[in-house]
Formats: C-alpha cells, structure tokens, sequence
C-alpha cells in the first residue's frame, strides 16, 4: 500500500488504511501516519498485494458509494488523483458580419446594438387614415411590414436595455412603439372601409343592368347603346341643363 | 413589395418548402419577434422570443420572408413564469403567460454587436442611483411585514447625537466648558456658593 498518498486523497486513503488495519497488525498505528519521514518508511511493512487493498462491500460491487450526482468520487486515489484536470480552453470565434445579414433588421443599423433615448424619440406621428386612404393595396402591404419590422427593433432593444442595465429609455421605446401600433390600426381601419366600399359595390353592380357579375372573365361589364352617344348626351345636357339621370347612372 | 418579394424568391430559394398562405390577406398579422443575446450560443445559432402561438415553421417562414434569413434547423421551448402578485397591497397571486424560446440555426453566422462603452446617453448614474433607493425601500418594506423591526440600539445613530457626542466627550475632557450665559438669582448664592465663586473666576478668565 502506498503511504505517501497526496494531501486531497487524505481521507479516502486513511478510510482505506482503517479498513486494512488488521492486515496491518505489525505495524503500529502512528506508524501508518509518520510514514513521511524517510527513517520510518524504511520501517514501514509495505505491501503490494492487490487482494488486500481491495474494498470490502456487501455485494462485492467496486462502485457502491460512489455517485456521479453528488460528486462522491472513487473511494481509493487512483494513479491520476493528483494530475490537475484539463480545462476547456475559452475558445470563442469571433467572425465578421456582413452589413447585407439580414439579422441587422433587428437593430438600429448594421453593427449598432441599440438607439439612446434621444434618438429613439427622433420620430414623427403615425400615418392617418386620411391619408392611407388613397394608398394602394401594395404600399399598405410593404408599410405593414415595415411596421412589423420597427416593433421587432425596439422590441429586441427594449429587451437589451433591461439585460445590459443600461439606464433609463424605456419609455421612449414605448412612446415609439406605441406611434407605429397606431399606424397599424390605421392601415386595418383603411382596408376595412375599402372592404365595405366593395361590399357596397358589389351590391349595387347586382341592380345594374350593364354589369352580369355571372359572367365569365372580361364578360362583366356589357355596356349599353347610349354609351357611344355619351359625349353628344353630356354636350346636349350642358347645353340644356336638363335633368337626365341615365348619365349619372353611369358615373356612380 | 409583393412584387419584390416574388423577385427575390425567384432569384434565390430556401432549402426548405416555403408556406403558400397569404398571410396579410387574412390575418393582418402582428406578432413581435424579440431576439435574445444568449452568450452561451455559437454564432451560427441566434435566440428569439415569439409569441406562444407560433409554431417552428412559423419562425422559419417570417425569417426568410421578412428578413432573408434562412435557418436549417429550429427548436423550441416553452419556459414557465414565477408566480407573481397582483399588486404590492393584495392577496391575490396568478400565473403570467409563459415565454415561447426559439433557437435556430442560421446558415449565415451572425455576431451580436458590442454593447456601448459610454452609458451617458441613458444617464446611468442616476438610473442607479434610483434603483439602489428601490431596492433599499422594498427591504425595508418586507422586513417590516415580516416583524423584523429593528431595535433603537441597533440602529445606527442619527447625525444629532454623534455631534452631541463628540460634544460631550470634549467636555468630560475639558477641552470645551460649558456655558449658558444666564445670570442667576441671588438666592443660588446661597447654595452654590463655593463652586459660584470658582466659575465666576473662570468665566472671567475665558472671556
């Protein structure tokens, strides 16, 4: 049994001497403690036979005790108890981004982790329905997105301030956020009342007699005789200012 | 835009099958995606808080249509919220949503920027000054609720009193007499009439 057992296997290696003790009865017990000095090593029995070292369990199992869990560890010091673990090395690749990643479209601007509350309260008012009303279907889709993309921005800065504890800002992200949700709110208001005006359309294309909405494609709109004599009509009907209704039919 | 989009798709494809709903037809959606700094995560991997009802092809599909971002692989966790109070006064204590966690793998790495060196735009001083008082308050507050008053002798003296303190120990050391400049009345004479004789010397001495 090795007796110069390191200072971190102290214990397991004097748990294991307990256990020898009576295989070690010539030896006494200061003996087993003093083996530092190189006068008493001499002295000291030694043996190397294997059965002896070996643990004594219940079921003859070598791993009873041991946990992985709780970090029991082997009970005996093994050959590699005292060599140092290795460590991972901190190893982080640190690589270049592209400005064209599309990841930026979470930031500020390319390389910029957030705006600082002045500039995040660098913004104008939201889009009035007034004015998204003559908008087309293509320009309310694309501001729609850009809205999205805008809240996703300050969302993820919002988020960052709070992480990094940057300080105050918080409610200028807020007042923003809040601009583009009523720009949003717009754009729902604008093609809501466009759906109603085609509702409506729809349904007074039904009582015309020139539209057949049954029609296949091309085929809706059938427009009567009058249609060719419509200028001579509105000259004769500016000339006279008589109150025909067939023109304004068609206007509507 | 949906012609640029249509341009683009056609230029260049995903690797995986795109979804063919007309989502902004129907739903108008408004989701807000968050993106998480995880440190922990390499840099082909990006973190990102959806809403709970999003699903992993959902993610994959607003990635690649709204920001060009392919992503091979997606997983995802649901992570549960504590228990919170209603409010500071009441009783009453209730489950927030959880968080809905995405992680994807991008097949364009991605590197988060540095956060700001100077903090002076968001006047952090103050913003920490404030949150210490906070925080000294809320403990305050919880350790009254909790009985934990502390005694009179335990807490540390206020100003008034270790002035007076210094005072009286230059006192008892003779460094400062003391003196109210009160005439008194003849009859003390009587009483303290040795000590009176002493103080009058003294007092004439001193000023």
């Amino acid at each position: 049994m090795s007796m110069a057992a390191a200072p971190s296997a102290l214990r397991a290696s004097s748990g294991c001497a307990s256990r020898l003790g009576s295989s070690l009865r010539n030896g006494s017990r200061s003996n087993l403690f003093l083996a530092a000095t190189p006068s008493m090593r001499a002295a000291a029995s030694f043996s190397t036979t294997a059965p002896q070292c070996k643990r004594k369990t219940k079921d003859g199992n070598k791993r009873r005790g041991v946990s992985s869990l709780y970090g029991s560890g082997p009970r005996e010091p093994l050959s590699v108890s005292n060599a140092p673990l290795p460590k991972p090395v901190e190893f982080k690749p640190k690589i270049e981004v592209d400005e064209s990643h599309g990841l930026w479209g979470f930031f500020p601007a390319p390389g910029k982790l957030l705006l600082t509350p002045k500039e995040t309260e660098e913004h104008g008012r939201a889009w009035t329905v007034e004015e998204l009303r003559r908008k087309s279907w293509e320009d309310l889709h694309a501001l729609w997105w850009k809205c999205c993309k805008e809240r996703n921005m300050l969302s993820t800065a919002r988020e960052e301030l709070l992480r990094g504890k940057f300080g105050f800002g918080e409610r200028e992200i807020g007042a923003r956020d809040e601009e583009v949700t009523k720009t949003m709110r717009a754009i729902k208001h604008a093609l809501t009342e466009r759906f109603y005006t085609w509702q409506d359309a729809v349904e007074v294309a039904k009582s015309d007699p020139e539209i057949n909405l049954e029609a296949g494609e091309g085929q809706v709109y059938t427009p009567s005789a009058y249609e060719e004599g419509y200028d001579e009509i509105a000259a004769e009907e500016g000339a006279s200012r008589s109150t025909d209704g067939e023109p304004k039919e068609t206007l509507r | 835009m949906a012609e640029a989009v249509k341009a683009a798709a056609a230029r260049q494809l995903p690797a995986f099958k795109l979804g063919k709903k007309q989502v902004f037809l129907i739903y108008r959606p408004n989701h807000v995606i968050t993106m998480l700094r995880k440190e922990h995560l390499p840099p082909n991997e990006a973190c990102f808080k959806v809403p709970l009802r999003f699903t992993k092809f959902d993610l994959r599909d607003y990635l690649w249509n709204l920001y060009g971002v392919e992503v091979t692989t997606v997983r995802s966790y649901v992570k549960q919220q504590p228990l919170t109070q209603r409010s500071t006064s009441s009783r009453s204590w209730y489950r927030p949503q959880p968080h809905k966690i995405m992680t994807v793998e991008l097949a364009k790495p991605f590197q988060w920027p540095d956060a700001p060196a100077d903090l002076e735009p968001w006047s952090n001083d103050l913003w920490r000054m404030r949150e210490e008082t906070i925080e000294r308050r809320n403990e305050e507050q919880l350790a009254r609720q909790r009985m934990q008053i502390p005694l009179k002798s335990q807490q540390p003296l206020p100003k008034e009193r270790e002035q007076l303190g210094e005072l009286a120990k230059k006192m008892l050391s003779g460094e400062v007499k003391w003196e109210n400049n009160v005439v008194l009345d003849p009859k003390w004479d009587r009483i303290l009439g040795r000590e009176k004789a002493g103080k009058s010397t003294e007092t004439t001495t001193t000023s």
